[in-house]
């Protein structure tokens, strides 16, 4: 096991894929998925913010990826096509908040009804949110916004990753974000399109 | 729009590129493969550890997992000390004896020209609850065992017996409605080629509640 250990991701994924078709193979699918457990399972509970629900993502996560294993083509990192489990296992478990709506202190888990206020800006897509935020925003608010009404990020670990200042944090920048969004948004659709055209 | 977006799984390899990469240009403008990026880069930190982190029951819980999906969906650990219940000869040979009997009274002409496994048919009515579906070899070589699942069991003991009826090996499936018995495991069992026969019961509370005919099926 410990030789396995220092063998790099692409040589543990190539003998992992090989062993699966021997008789008590494995080991070296369980160095290469031990490697990463902890990330997976900090950063799921950097989303969740509970040990027990981030232990059930990152386990989930684990099985899923050992299980798919044969899938992963090679052609990306084995830490990125792990992280896109990880981040749709957690973002399936949120409740993602809506990027027009302050949240109040919007931070609880699990809810996937959305709140009446919120579905007229369900229907809005991604894409029109998207255009809307690169038009309106500047390039702090739409790495704040995305970060939280997308990845699924709290609010805190949004301040710390982008380095803002923790008095105010990522809150105050999202109030601003979400108002000017808004006040995109209710502009009348032509003039929005003639803008935009 | 969203095609422009390369997959998250390509970021580890976009971003190893320089910035000024067309590849990687797309990253530095878009708002959301900003933020991916963000995401991803703080998946791979080891920064300050987030509030109500338990590393050490976390470790311990995916190992855990992580070794018992590896294994497979049972523990096969106790195949090799199988237990051969009728261990003095008499017995075996009286058992035998009384199931050939049944055999004799019970199986028609008909039912013996079809396929080997339903020889042993005929035990009791309240034995045939659980059906078992035929021994499939995998592509690994190992021995898959299936039988439709009983409602309300809680989980499934499979025994395996030798050509003599004698017990080889009795092992929990939990409540998986098959059993893989991996290709390493199966020289305990026999030499390649041997008729066997098993049979499944369903459990509730540690207790048989049904149990199937024997089948045979031949150690591949």
């Amino acid at each position: 096991m410990n030789h396995l250990s220092t063998l790099p991701d692409e040589e543990l994924l190539r003998r992992a894929l090989l062993e699966r078709r021997e008789p008590g193979g494995g080991r070296a699918a369980s160095v290469l998925l031990e490697r990463y457990q902890e990330r997976v399972y900090v950063w799921c509970l950097r989303i969740v913010r509970d040990h027990a629900k981030a232990l059930e993502l990152a386990q989930e996560t684990l099985v899923n990826a050992y299980r798919r294993l044969d899938t992963f083509e090679g052609r990306s990192g084995f830490s990125s096509w792990l992280f896109a489990i990880a981040r749709n296992r957690c973002l399936s478990a949120l409740r993602r908040p809506s990027p027009f709506m302050d949240e109040e202190g919007l931070e609880e888990l699990v809810d996937p009804r959305p709140r009446p206020d919120e579905r007229r800006e369900a229907r809005v897509d991604e894409e029109t949110v998207l255009d809307l935020v690169r038009r309106h925003l500047d390039l702090v608010e739409q790495e704040a916004l995305w970060l939280r009404c997308y990845e699924g990020l709290p609010v805190d670990e949004i301040t710390r990753l982008l380095g803002l200042d923790a008095s105010s944090g990522a809150r105050g920048l999202l109030q601003r974000a979400r108002r000017k969004l808004r006040a995109a948004w209710e502009q009348p659709a032509a003039e929005r399109a003639g803008r935009h055209g | 729009m969203k095609s422009d977006c390369p997959p998250v799984e390509s970021f580890e390899r976009l971003l190893r590129l320089h910035p000024a990469d067309p590849r990687r240009e797309h990253l530095g403008r878009c708002p959301r493969c900003r933020a991916r990026a963000i995401a991803f880069r703080s998946f791979l930190e080891s920064g300050p550890l987030p509030q109500g982190a338990n590393l050490a029951a976390a470790r311990d819980g995916m190992t855990k997992t992580l070794q018992a999906e590896i294994r497979g969906p049972v523990a096969f650990a106790r195949l090799p000390r199988w237990r051969p219940r009728l261990s003095r000869p008499w017995a075996a040979v009286a058992f035998s004896g009384a199931i050939a009997a049944v055999l004799l009274v019970l199986v028609s002409p008909t039912l013996l020209k079809q396929r080997d496994d339903v020889l042993l048919r005929g035990a009791p009515a309240t034995q045939a609850q659980l059906v078992l579906l035929p021994a499939e070899t995998l592509p690994d070589g190992a021995l898959l065992l299936r039988w439709h699942p009983l409602p309300g069991a809680e989980s499934y003991r499979v025994t395996l017996f030798g050509q003599n009826l004698e017990e080889l090996a009795q092992v929990s499936a939990g409540a998986a409605e098959f059993l893989e018995i991996p290709a390493g495991n199966l020289a305990a069992l026999g030499p390649r080629g041997s008729a066997l026969f098993w049979r499944v019961e369903a459990l509730v509370g540690g207790d048989p509640v049904a149990l199937s005919t024997p089948a045979s099926l031949s150690l591949p």
